[in-house]
């Protein structure tokens, strides 16, 4: 979806919007998505501190906690934003160099662990057992107290929301207008679903090892010792770092007269802070999914005017053409298609499929009667 | 000279690290090993991994930022 787009324009979505959007409606983008990303990388600050905290035996907040435990936490907390500020600040390109050096290693740590704390939920010695144990032990299909039971579809649609902001709210247009051709869009795919799929199964099986409690932290020591622990911090600081720069990017693009260090300043200290209330990381994958629904229409707006809009023979590019600051059929269809879904009565997880078209649609209509009002 | 030869094998030795990482959990799994001495391991190899990955897998250029 998004590598056809990136290798026609060779934009970012960014320059892309202001195009079809208007610089107004880029400005309001440009907020949401740098909240957004603090939101974000916040909580996986939060990841990386709980296992921070185990060097220090700092309790790690409960699945239901909402605010901080402890003054250790918050401590604790603000000390890791303070260094993947630190970080943000000096640039990506050391942190880049660094995530490709543990990205493999990462991989191999969550398949040991699997598969050493595996023996501990029961004896294995055949594909029968092991799916006894799944059965009886990890993926047993009781949820949590207070938490929403999962199913198939529930987790397909999850797989992608995960990163919906960044194929079909079309945010990778920023690196794949580098590729030869559309079809380099398929290594990311290859990335994400499988990559996703395996670190699930993976800790699905570690947190069943450790009693279902959710601390990332102590389930890594115990899966992997010191190399697991390292790990937990390695993941959340290498995942936290490059979106609180985007904040810091997504931001200076409204405080232009500000220098980018300032503005990753501030992105840093927002990110900090919010990182040590815990709601946001034990709420995260409800947040991931409200970040992907947030950016979502965006994407079906950029894909309508892309491909759909001259196919039905309305103006492209209004915005860029008459120069104008808000190209509304895009601000309303964005608000409009958001609004819809809230109301639908269906799970979080499946909002988006409808959302897509129906901004999708909204957006279309909307073109073609602005510019027939245009021609009068 | 040295360089060039830790080039040239950095790749092969850090990508033997983490398969042995990934082997001492099957030990682990299969019972031949005990947990601290799949620990160990990890570690270790986790060492040797970082001490030779970044000869091949940081270039020397450097690249731009976005």
């Amino acid at each position: 979806m998004v590598a056809p787009i990136a290798v026609r324009t060779r934009l970012t979505l960014y320059w892309y919007l202001k195009k079809i959007c208007g610089p107004g409606v880029t400005f309001i983008y440009n907020i949401a998505n740098a909240l957004l990303y603090c939101v974000l990388a916040g909580a996986m600050i939060s990841v990386s501190a709980t296992a921070v905290g185990l060097a220090f035996k700092t309790p790690t907040p409960e699945l239901t906690d909402v605010l901080p435990n402890s003054v250790s936490w918050v401590v604790i907390t603000l000390a890791v934003g303070g260094v993947v500020t630190l970080f943000a600040i000096l640039g990506f390109d050391k942190v880049s160099k660094f995530s490709s050096v543990c990205s493999p290693w990462l991989f191999a740590i969550f398949i040991a662990g699997a598969l050493a704390l595996l023996p501990s939920l029961g004896e294995i010695n055949s594909l029968g057992d092991f799916w006894h144990v799944a059965k009886t032990k990890i993926w047993t299909g009781i949820p949590e107290a207070g938490q929403e039971k999962y199913t198939f579809w529930h987790i397909m649609f999850f797989a992608w929301f995960a990163n919906l902001a960044m194929h079909v709210g079309l945010s990778d247009m920023a690196t794949l207008r580098y590729a030869k051709n559309w079809k380099y869009g398929f290594f990311s795919a290859f990335g994400m679903y499988p990559g996703h799929f395996l670190a699930w199964i993976c800790s699905g099986i570690m947190v069943a090892a450790v009693a279902r409690k959710m601390d990332p932290g102590m389930m890594a020591f115990t899966a992997a010792g010191l190399a697991g622990a390292i790990a937990v911090v390695i993941a959340g600081w290498t995942t936290s770092n490059p979106t609180m720069y985007r904040a810091g990017l997504a931001l200076q693009v409204v405080t232009p007269n500000w220098a980018r260090w300032r503005v990753t300043l501030i992105a840093g200290v927002v990110t900090s802070v919010v990182a040590c209330f815990p709601v946001v990381f034990m709420r995260l994958l409800d947040f991931v999914a409200l970040y992907g629904l947030i950016l979502m229409p965006i994407g079906a707006v950029v894909f309508a005017e892309h491909w759909l809009i001259p196919k039905f023979g309305i103006e492209q590019y209004r915005a860029e053409k008459q120069n104008l600051y808000i190209n509304w059929p895009s601000l309303i269809a964005w608000i409009g298609s958001l609004v819809i879904v809230f109301l639908l009565p269906i799970h979080m997880f499946f909002k988006w499929l409808p959302g897509y078209f129906i901004a999708m649609i909204l957006y279309i209509s909307l073109s073609y009667n602005f510019s027939r009002n245009d021609k009068k | 000279m040295l360089k060039q030869m830790m080039k040239l094998l950095s790749p092969y030795i850090s990508l033997f690290a983490l398969c042995l990482i990934i082997f001492s959990s099957i030990q682990m799994f299969s019972g031949t090993v005990s947990k601290e001495y799949y620990i160990l391991m990890t570690n270790i190899f986790t060492a040797v991994w970082f001490v030779f990955s970044p000869f091949w897998l940081i270039r020397g250029e450097k690249s731009k930022e976005s």
